[in-house]
């Protein structure tokens, strides 16, 4: 045992005493003073052979020592590892429980860590992915925010900026695609040629777009997306070189892409914005004000965010100067860039911490369950391991092979975990498609694998280790192992603070799943100002110049079907997350005082008669837009609660004047209640609607209230469309009901992951509080075989117990509550409608979990009532 | 027989295990010594250091083919750190045995003329 650091030895002498630390410590204690001799001498030989021989002698020296430290610490890992397969053989229930305990907790971990790796860590799968940027126009005394861009502005950005690479373009239309089987509906991306050359994007059959796609001359191209290609042409490679028709125009697919996530939304085809019809026009070329694409570009290398920021306001104030009236000094005038990762993962990324935060939680929960039954085991076994001790093995090695059963525990828990994992895509995929595209990403790759490996071995030395602590200074290699004494007690105090954490960890989870519960619950029982009983939707796609008719004629024959009350068209519906573009901002007409209060956006949705009937709005003032209301008569407008109250408090609205941006002024002829459009769990906003007849709204959705549902219904319309227009295209029907439902998925899957998380966490704490009693019973029956003998009753005993059980309850309770009380305010992103402190949340978490408490040791503790003191006394 | 096939078992030994039971042939040796012989015997081919050396003395002495020996040179003359190893007769039986296994592979490599009646 002279690996020791003399100061007064030689410092090569203290170095080799460093380096014997990476042999095992028996080895170590048996050798190492023949090896420091021996390194001695030979270190004197090659002195005396010079440096050449010095440096080969301090070579050989650390190789031999790391190879045999290697073979002698695998021949100890190998003995462990077959000792520990023999215990977890022989007490199987154990291993089971454990197993399964640890995979569900490393399994729920790495499953959120392989959403968190693929969303949040990873590069974008994108060429310069870092570096890619959204451009957006703001009005900030206006109060607009994510203005798009007209094609004049593009090109000035895209010609004066110094701090981009490259700007590009997109905008997304529907068109409708023939020559395929059936005439379809297509979502259309508009893109700058240059926009997969930008992405990195390389197509998988064909080419993506050349500059010379984009000239107004050129033939009409486009490019399938990977899903779209298979979808509608079953994976067909021959489609590359195939001429479809769309806008009455031959268009030949040039290139379909790869399985990549798609960026910014996801689209069926791409087209370059010579293809456009509207992009293309001239009078849209030239009209600086035509706003309708967005923009992204990438910053040069070096280049900081602020830099480009600082360098596009430059450009912005410019156009302000030069173009006055497109840029009014009174709106204000600025550009915004934002990063890409950053806008795909701001929806998603609180709910992935969330869940990662939760599953790290059920973790640490599991291993503090299993160090318990670890703890237990080992009592149980301590005359086995007096054995060992008394046979040579020091308290190192007796350690050292408790981990080695934690971590073979652990491993196999993390094989369990990685088949959990695997299948956790399929639910995980779906649930974070509906926040971003990145989603497509997700798998479970090297570094997912890697990661469940690194858990699994930390875990198991934490399970190891625990009990070897709650052992340490015991006299564990004592005599009389078999009766109760010091390390009993002492591991007793650990199980109590291994208990206490899991039910501080429980709390936290229940907590986490009532406060999504609880919001689901206000969210599903909101008003959110329509009724959803027996209303069908559908969306319409009308391809030629007479829609107007094909529509009134629609509704006209729809209106005609059997249990069919009213129908009515709406350019969108409430939670269709269609989102129209139609926001303006309002200048009304002073109210009483004589004010005009600040302008700000309103939504303007174009309806035809009888649409608040029928989607359920009420109308709270005036009337209802009739038919006669055409471009032919007086313009009017029909304005939410929400608007009426800010532009003309305590006064009606009927027979105010509004004007839509540049457009003519309408009349409101008309209140009706807000409605809820872009989600339940978003404000209503100013919003007002116009008859479909003074609009130029073309794309419609179709609203019929009736006692059909929209099974019955949609081939009955789809047939009526047909017939009215054969090119004509119906999509999406479904009830609103269902509408609304879908609308609220996130959430409730959202607090589904919790509550199971919180579940788990009360079972397996619910068998981490039994366990404890039951042992507890089993190591004190001889001193309550005393103490009934001496007249205490069972009863009394029991309450003794019970009230440690309490103790230890509000322990644990006391932690898990300061932590969630903490919580509370990264959770108010998750939640709606209550408080994240919600006092009725933490009462019932709490009350549930102590039940559960009492529940789980009552069953131990009657075993108490059973016990006989002479049988026991007897025994003694 | 039995003793036979649990020495057979260990073979082939590697060079340097072959090196050490070598070196304590003939008479017991510390660390150093025998890693001194060693090197002198093979013209520094060989070279054990004290990592690689006590693996194969801590193996050697678990499988009963050396042991430590109680004497010890004067206290005045010798470190006391310092134990002496020696053969036991399982470790002259396996140092015998890997002797005539190597013989035979010679004789293969004569007979197949790989070396020639020089090496004899």
């Amino acid at each position: 045992m002279s690996t020791n650091n003399n100061p007064r030895m030689p410092v090569s002498e203290r170095l080799f005493g460093l380096l014997l630390r990476v042999l095992p410590q028996e080895f170590r204690e048996r050798f190492s003073g023949e090896m420091q001799s021996v390194f001695r001498d030979q270190q004197q030989d090659a002195r005396r052979a010079g440096a050449k021989a010095q440096a080969r002698f301090w070579w050989e020296t650390a190789s031999g020592l790391l190879t045999t430290a290697a073979r002698e610490h695998g021949e100890i890992l190998a003995q462990d590892s077959s000792y520990a397969l023999r215990m977890m053989r022989k007490d199987l229930g154990f291993t089971v429980l454990s197993i399964l305990i640890l995979g569900l907790a490393i399994g729920a971990c790495t499953a959120a860590f392989s959403a968190a790796n693929a969303i949040l860590i990873q590069p974008l799968p994108f060429a310069i992915g870092n570096r890619l940027v959204q451009l957006q126009q703001v009005q900030p005394a206006a109060g607009m925010g994510k203005l798009p861009f007209s094609v004049k502005e593009i090109e000035d950005y895209r010609s004066r900026n110094r701090t981009l690479d490259s700007l590009v373009e997109y905008h997304e239309m529907m068109f409708t695609l023939l020559g395929g089987r059936e005439p379809e509906r297509v979502d259309t991306a508009v893109v700058s040629a240059n926009f997969f050359r930008v992405l990195g994007v390389t197509p998988l059959y064909g080419r993506t777009f050349m500059d010379e796609d984009d000239r107004p001359s050129a033939h009409p191209v486009l490019i399938l997306s990977y899903e779209f290609w298979q979808r509608s042409f079953g994976g067909d490679r021959n489609v590359v070189g195939q001429k479809y028709s769309m806008n009455d125009k031959e268009h030949v697919v040039v290139g379909v892409l790869p399985p990549l996530p798609q960026f910014p939304e996801v689209v069926d085809v791409y087209m370059p914005t010579s293809a456009c019809p509207t992009r293309s026009g001239k009078d849209f070329v030239q009209n600086r004000s035509a706003r309708m694409m967005s923009a992204f570009a990438t910053v040069k290398p070096g280049v900081s965010l602020q830099q480009a920021k600082d360098d596009l306001s430059g450009i912005a104030r410019q156009l302000q100067t030069w173009y006055p009236e497109a840029y009014p000094a009174s709106k204000g005038y600025d550009v915004e860039i934002t990063p890409v990762r950053e806008q795909l993962t701001t929806g998603i990324r609180p709910v992935l911490i969330a869940l990662a935060a939760a599953a790290f939680l059920l973790l640490v929960l599991a291993c503090s369950n299993v160090a318990g039954l670890m703890l237990s085991r080992i009592l149980a076994r301590a005359k086995e391991l007096t054995v060992r001790a008394a046979l040579g093995a020091s308290r190192a090695r007796i350690v050292r092979s408790l981990i080695t059963e934690g971590v073979m525990l652990s491993v196999a828990g993390g094989a369990l975990a990685l088949a959990l994992a695997f299948w956790s895509i399929d639910v995980l995929g779906p649930f974070s498609a509906r926040f971003t595209t990145l989603a497509s990403q997700l798998h479970i790759g090297p570094e997912v694998i890697a990661f469940c490996v690194a858990l699994s071995i930390a875990c198991g030395f934490f399970i190891g280790l625990v009990p070897a602590i709650g052992l340490r200074q015991t006299p564990l290699f004592s005599a009389r192992m078999d009766s109760v004494s010091v390390p009993a007690r002492i591991s007793s105090r650990t199980r109590g603070i291994l208990v206490a954490a899991q039910l501080a960890v429980s709390i936290i989870l229940l907590v986490g799943a009532g406060l999504t519960l609880r919001t689901l619950i206000e969210l599903e029982h909101l008003d959110g100002g329509f009724r959803t009983s027996g209303v069908t939707t559908a969306r319409i796609y009308l391809h030629g110049d007479n829609f107007r008719s094909v529509y009134e004629s629609l509704v006209d024959r729809t209106r005609r079907l059997d249990g069919v009350q009213s129908v009515a068209l709406s350019s969108t519906f409430p939670l269709s997350h269609r989102e129209d573009n139609y926001e303006y901002t309002i200048t009304t007409s002073a109210n009483r005082q004589g004010k005009r209060p600040t302008p700000r956006p309103a939504s303007a949705r174009a309806v035809t008669p009888a649409y608040f009937q029928t989607i359920g709005m009420p109308l709270l003032e005036g009337r209802d837009f009739s038919n006669d209301d055409t471009k032919q008569h007086l313009l009017v407008t029909i304005v939410n609660e929400h608007m009426a109250k800010y532009y003309w408090p305590e006064e009606s609205a009927i027979g105010k004047k509004i004007l839509f941006g540049a457009k003519e002024e309408a009349t409101v002829i008309g209140v009706v209640g807000d409605v809820r459009q872009r989600g339940l769990d978003r404000e209503p906003i100013d919003e007002a609607y116009c008859p479909f007849a003074q609009t130029d709204a073309h794309y419609m959705d179709l609203i019929v209230r009736g006692s059909r549902s929209a099974r019955q219904l949609g081939p009955e319309v789809s047939w009526i469309l047909h017939d009215l227009d054969p090119q004509g295209v119906i999509t999406d029907v479904e009830m609103l009901a269902q509408v609304r439902e879908n609308s609220l998925a996130p959430r409730r899957n959202l607090a589904l992951f919790f509550s199971i998380f919180a579940g788990l966490a009360l079972a397996i704490t619910a068998s981490g509080i039994s366990g404890l009693m039951a042992l507890e019973v089993a190591e004190r029956k001889h001193e309550i075989g005393i103490r009934i003998a001496l007249g205490a009753t069972p009863h009394k005993v029991m309450g003794s117990m019970m009230t440690r059980v309490l103790a230890i309850v509000i322990a644990g309770l006391g932690c898990g509550f300061g932590v969630a009380w903490l919580m509370a305010a990264p959770m108010s992103k998750l939640i709606y409608g209550i408080v994240p402190r919600d006092a009725v949340t933490f009462t019932l978490s709490s009350l549930l979990l102590v039940l559960v408490a009492i529940a789980s040791s009552f069953i131990p503790l009657t075993r108490i009532a059973r016990l006989d003191p002479s049988v026991l006394l007897r025994a003694e | 027989m039995g003793k036979k096939k649990a020495i057979e078992s260990h073979l082939p030994l590697t060079p340097a295990v072959f090196h050490v039971l070598l070196a304590l042939a003939d008479g017991e040796k510390h660390g150093y010594v025998i890693s001194k012989e060693i090197a002198r015997r093979t013209n520094n081919e060989v070279r054990l250091s004290a990592g690689t050396l006590y693996g194969i003395i801590k193996r050697l002495l678990e499988d009963g083919f050396i042991e430590e020996s109680d004497e010890r040179p004067d206290f005045s003359l010798d470190d006391q750190r310092r134990r002496y190893y020696r053969l036991t007769k399982q470790g002259i039986g396996l140092a015998e045995a890997e002797a005539e296994r190597m013989e035979r592979v010679l004789a293969m490599a004569r007979a197949k003329r790989v070396l020639g009646p020089e090496h004899a």
